[in-house]
């Protein structure tokens, strides 16, 4: 009973954001003035439940570990189903700020296109559910029960406009295509199921609890046994075939090259605030389960060639993201494409965070950049809502012509998320950025810290296209960008804007000071100094303290 | 608490502009900028630089980004001292400058370019990596801003190339940075140096760190092959921008290869400097041949920019006392003089609208004051003794001759040039009769220029005749980059064994001895009875001959 009770609390934040939706979508019912009524309190209730359930997840798992080492035991619960760790908590917080924005941003916009119906809000607070339970998974069948909760209300939500013939499109492109990539993750759980099973039934290997094969627990200390006992269960096809499968359906969720071609035309057909959620959302549940799943994968040994596929990802999809961008006329696209790159630097610190000596580093940066992403990209689609008028919004960028003379508040947010998701230092996307490079090369992954430094580069020109558009030239007469009711969206946009700012200013309340990671540093300088001035030690002696790392100096 | 006051001075007032009434934007800029420049000067009455003394003062230390160790710590040495008071004092000249030639968006442009003087002064005074690069980048984003929107016809692209180039180059930069960290564990910059004496960089590392580092700083400064993007962004940027441009921030790059290069990685600088020299006197040559068929004032001024950091960038990998003394000495001389060509030009282009020398000529008559001001400047460019140039170029060529003759000597053929471009100029605009229309409508200088250009010209003589003021601020530092080098020299001289221990002597010594006469050199050389060539054989022989040893086996 004791035990349901803590397991109840270390997911409070996905049940709280369930129950919310539900009620939600209660309050809905009814017709006649007084459901009328009821209804425009819609978004302030889901506003205000989500900052409750925004501070439930940071205080009901304080005082755990960021996430537990390979090897270690996690705090988890039913049945080892779902983990309570920092990581999944400030994930699940900065979920709530997605939806939180989102719907913030979507008040006008409903209402002009005449689609202000009260499933939106719960629909979005379904969406954030599921991909609050991928971030706390600790099983891949959860895994994949929160993928299909995210995505089904997802492919609900791009259609939201039902009368437009570009959200029909990008509904229906989207749930195709995502339901392949639904269908790809379950048939690799499946594999994966047999693989672990099979080894460690061959190979004796005593699980030190009862659970499925498809935990991470038990998939990771398959890996070390087995890579132990000689037949590493990383080289078994079956195995190597699933996690290939895996990484397809959730590369499609975080649209990581190779399957990122469905997300320019949804992301431009679906209603402007389904894309903003929609560009944070769904990726940020998809990267917690990456961040989770290579974190059991890389620490064990024999892991390399996941680490290089996934190496080829991640440059595959800076560069592809960063170049496509270059060449796109509508500002949605170009989010889309610029989306996709940031995807592409995640990955970076995905890929590190399956090294021991940059683990910690990488997922402090994970979250760090997701967070920061967060603010900067929603700040951007916020911006698009809040300009546009009547229904109608101006996605060319030459639309955006002169709109610092227009709308100089408007122009100066954007300029901040332009400069912030450049990597231009005063903005916070900069400070992300050196993080998640810096895990790289701690992890030893130069070359492709390298990459993305170059590809950024190219970063620079598309976003500051849009900066040279709205200040260096003189407005068009066919946009009116007179005098608009900014509504929720000018909120959303400005307030996206000081904390892009405040936060590349300020980073200490995000990620204050953690002593573990200054012994994560210094005892990977002593391990590094020892390989270089002495032979490696005999046996059996303690190496240097060293409490979070587990490495045997000479290894 | 000094440091800190000099960066937060021109926030608060470039803040106090945007909040001020259009008209009386420029009197609080005015005020914010002389109360830095206030500051600045009592920050350097404060500062003792004398020989010995600890290289970096005023030190404060503040704790920013603990999770990845960056810290808010200013300082400064005696060069980084020189150039804050340098950009402050150009941010007053500015201002001044602007006060009745700017009338649009008088808000905006006065609190751009105090926040571009208060990330300038942030990058010569910031003693983390991290922050120096945040600098280092941030002051692009005003510079941006100042050129594209108040440039001249053709300010998009100028504004957009130099943006990229030099975003580009800085993420080299970033590269080296990280990399450093992971050698010493820290970005504080005394902190590493520490760590480099106790535990040195391998070094092909330290030759890859420096090349990353050199990059963004040759783009900075716009050294040879890295300065296509100068000529376009000094000559459509206005006037006061390009002061700043050239005086103050092109110095970032010269500084960097100061700081990071020759006092931080005195190994790789030494490896590296043949290379260096090569590129200086190539940026020497090119940029002097290049200005001579310039048909455009402003852009003859740009080239010869180029040329005049050439020399810089010699004197600074020379490894010689004198030769980084002179350095140090022209980076504040170029910044006055060419401040005061390029605020003339300024002047003329407000009242003719065009800098190309067709449209001038015939000024001498038409407007007595500006071509007697000119005249000056122009002689100060060309390194006549008594004016402040003199002594610097002398220095490094004095400097550069005892290490490396050869380059000496091809970069003596550079002060022909600049002599050849700059009396071309000045006869181009000058003589003749005034025949234009527009040059016979146009007016001499008001009281306000003539108190602006006489600030300059006061500088240009009190600098010629009496440099040590400035030279003895920078003693101390100048003395351990010589120190570091020196030894660099000897490492590289020594071979691996250990056999060769009692070589070390003489080669401390002997700089020891040669220095003196090298460091009374300057009070002794601007007498006006001897010309450029014969003081530089006679002064020149003397100290080279105790140093051919050493320089017989340095390389």
């Amino acid at each position: 009973m004791n035990e349901t009770l803590d397991g109840i609390k270390a997911i409070a934040a996905p049940l709280i954001t369930m129950v919310l939706g539900m009620i939600v979508l209660m309050m809905d019912l009814g017709s006649g003035p007084e459901a009328v009524r009821r209804r425009r309190s819609l978004p302030t209730i889901s506003i205000v439940g989500l900052v409750m359930t925004g501070i439930v997840a940071l205080v009901s798992n304080v005082g755990r570990q960021l996430m537990v080492q390979p090897g270690q035991e996690a705090a988890a619960f039913f049945g080892r189903g779902m983990v309570a760790d920092v990581f999944g908590s400030v994930f699940c917080v900065v979920l709530c700020i997605v939806a939180g924005l989102a719907i913030a941003m979507s008040d006008r916009y409903l209402e002009e296109r005449g689609i202000n119906h009260g499933e939106f809000y719960a629909l979005v607070l379904f969406s954030t559910a599921g991909a609050m339970l991928m971030a706390q998974a600790n099983d891949l069948v959860n895994v994949f029960v929160g993928l299909e909760v995210l995505s089904v209300a997802l492919y609900i939500l791009c259609g939201f406009a039902r009368r437009d013939r570009r959200s029909e499109e990008s509904a229906v492109k989207y749930f195709l295509l995502g339901s392949f990539a639904s269908g790809f993750l379950l048939f690799g759980t499946a594999l994966i199921y047999g693989a672990v099973g099979l080894s460690a039934r061959t190979l004796g290997i005593n699980l030190g609890f009862p659970g499925s094969f498809t935990n991470f627990e038990v998939i990771g200390q398959v890996l070390r046994e087995s890579a132990q006992q000689g037949q590493p269960l990383a080289s078994s096809s079956l195995f190597v075939t699933g996690v290939a499968l895996l990484m397809v359906g959730l590369g499609f969720k975080a649209s990581v090259v190779p399957f990122h071609t469905y997300a320019p035309d949804v992301y431009e057909g679906a209603p402007t605030p389904v894309t903003a959620f929609m560009s944070a959302g769904a990726k940020i549940g998809a990267f917690a389960a990456f961040v989770r799943l290579f974190h059991t994968l890389l620490n064990a040994e024999s892991a390399e060639p996941f680490r290089i596929v996934l190496w080829g990802l991640a440059a595959a999809t800076m560069i592809v993201g960063n170049v496509l961008a270059v060449r796109q006329t509508n500002i949605k696209r170009m989010l889309a494409y610029s989306s996709i790159a940031h995807a592409g630097y995640i990955l970076v610190g995905v890929l590190a965070s399956g090294v021991r000596e940059a683990y910690q580093y990488a997922h402090q940066a994970v979250l760090f950049y997701l967070f920061v992403y967060t603010f900067m990209n929603l700040g951007a689609f916020a911006l698009v809502i809040w300009l546009g008028r009547n229904g109608e919004e101006y996605t060319r960028i030459s639309d955006y012509s002169g709109l610092a003379r227009k709308q100089p508040l408007a122009a100066l947010a954007m300029s901040i998320f332009m400069l912030s998701l450049a990597g231009i230092p005063p903005a916070a996307g900069f400070l992300g950025k050196l993080y998640l490079f810096m895990s790289a090369v701690q992890a030893g992954e130069a070359l492709l810290a390298g990459i993305g430094l170059v590809v950024s580069a190219i970063g620079v020109f598309y976003y500051l296209n849009l900066i040279v558009r709205m200040y260096f030239y003189e407005p068009s007469d066919a946009v009116d960008f007179g005098v608009v009711r900014g509504g929720g969206a000018r909120w959303a946009a400005l307030l996206a804007a000081a904390v892009t700012l405040i936060f590349g200013l300020l980073p200490n309340p995000l990620i204050g000071p953690r002593p573990a990671d200054e012994d994560v540093v210094d005892t990977v300088r002593d391990l590094r100094l020892r390989d270089r001035t002495r032979t490696p030690r005999p046996e059996g002696t303690p190496p240097t303290p060293a409490p979070t790392t587990e490495g045997a100096p000479g290894s | 608490m000094l440091m800190t006051l000099l960066l937060i001075l021109p926030v608060l007032f470039a803040l106090a502009c945007g909040f001020a009434p259009a008209r009386q934007a420029r009197s609080v800029a005015l005020l914010g900028a002389m109360v830095t420049f206030a500051v600045s000067i009592f920050t350097l009455v404060g500062f003792s630089g004398s020989a010995g003394g600890p290289v970096y003062q005023l030190v404060e230390q503040r704790p920013w980004f603990p999770a990845l160790k960056i810290g808010i710590n200013l300082g400064a040495d005696g060069p980084g001292l020189l150039m804050i008071v340098l950009t402050a004092f150009l941010t007053v000249a500015v201002v001044w400058y602007s006060y009745e030639k700017v009338t649009f968006r008088e808000k905006e442009y006065y609190a751009l370019l105090l926040a571009l003087d208060a990330t300038v002064i942030g990058a010569f005074s910031a003693l983390d990596l991290v922050l120096f690069y945040i600098f280092f980048e941030a002051c692009l984003v005003p510079a941006y801003f100042l050129i594209g929107i108040w440039g001249g016809r053709d300010r998009v692209r100028a504004a957009t190339k130099f943006f990229v180039y030099t975003v580009v180059g800085s993420l080299v930069m970033l590269l080296s940075i990280i990399a450093l960290y992971i050698h010493a564990g820290t970005f504080d910059i005394t902190e590493i140096q520490d760590v480099l004496t106790r535990k040195p960089l391998p070094p092909e590392m330290g030759l890859f760190i420096f090349l990353g580092f050199a990059v963004a700083f040759a783009v900075k400064t716009g050294l040879f092959p890295f300065h296509t993007w100068l000529p376009d962004a000094y000559a459509e940027a206005p006037a006061a921008v390009t002061v700043l441009l050239s005086g103050a921030m092109a110095k970032l790059g010269t500084f960097g290869f100061y700081r990071f290069g020759v006092l931080l990685l005195p190994d790789a600088a030494h490896t590296a400097a043949p290379l260096m020299l090569t590129l200086g006197v190539l940026s020497i040559l090119f940029g002097g041949l290049v200005a001579a068929m310039q048909r455009d004032m402003r852009r003859v001024l740009a080239y010869s920019s180029i040329s005049h950091l050439g020399f810089v960038v010699v004197g600074l990998f020379a490894g010689t006392k004198p030769g980084i003394s002179g350095a140090v000495l022209q980076m504040v001389n170029h910044g006055i003089t060419s401040g005061m060509l390029f605020l003339i030009a300024g002047m003329i282009y407000a009242r003719i609208g065009s800098t190309h020398l067709r449209a001038l000529g015939g000024l001498w008559e038409q407007t007595p004051l500006l071509g007697r001001l000119l005249l000056i400047a122009t002689l100060s460019s060309v390194g006549l003794p008594l004016t402040n140039s003199f002594v610097g170029e002398f220095l490094i060529l004095l400097g550069a001759y005892q290490n490396y003759p050869f380059f000496a000597a091809v970069a003596t053929t550079g002060v022909i040039w600049s002599a050849i471009y700059m009396l071309v100029l000045f006869r181009k605009a000058m003589y003749g009769a005034p025949v234009r229309p527009a040059v016979r409508r146009m007016l001499d200088l008001t009281t306000n220029e003539i108190s602006l250009l006489g600030a300059f010209t006061v500088l240009i003589f009190l600098l010629g005749i009496q440099p040590r003021i400035l030279l003895h601020s920078a003693d101390a530092s100048v003395d351990a980059a010589v120190a570091g080098v020196t030894e660099a020299v000897e490492r590289a001289s020594r071979p691996p064994t250990l056999m060769q221990r009692p070589r070390r002597r003489p080669p401390q010594t002997e700089p020891a001895t040669a220095a003196p006469p090298a460091t009374a050199a300057p009070p002794a050389t601007p007498s006006p009875t001897e010309s450029t060539e014969s003081t530089e054989t006679t002064e020149s022989t003397q100290p080279t001959q105790p140093t051919q040893p050493t320089e017989g086996r340095g390389p």
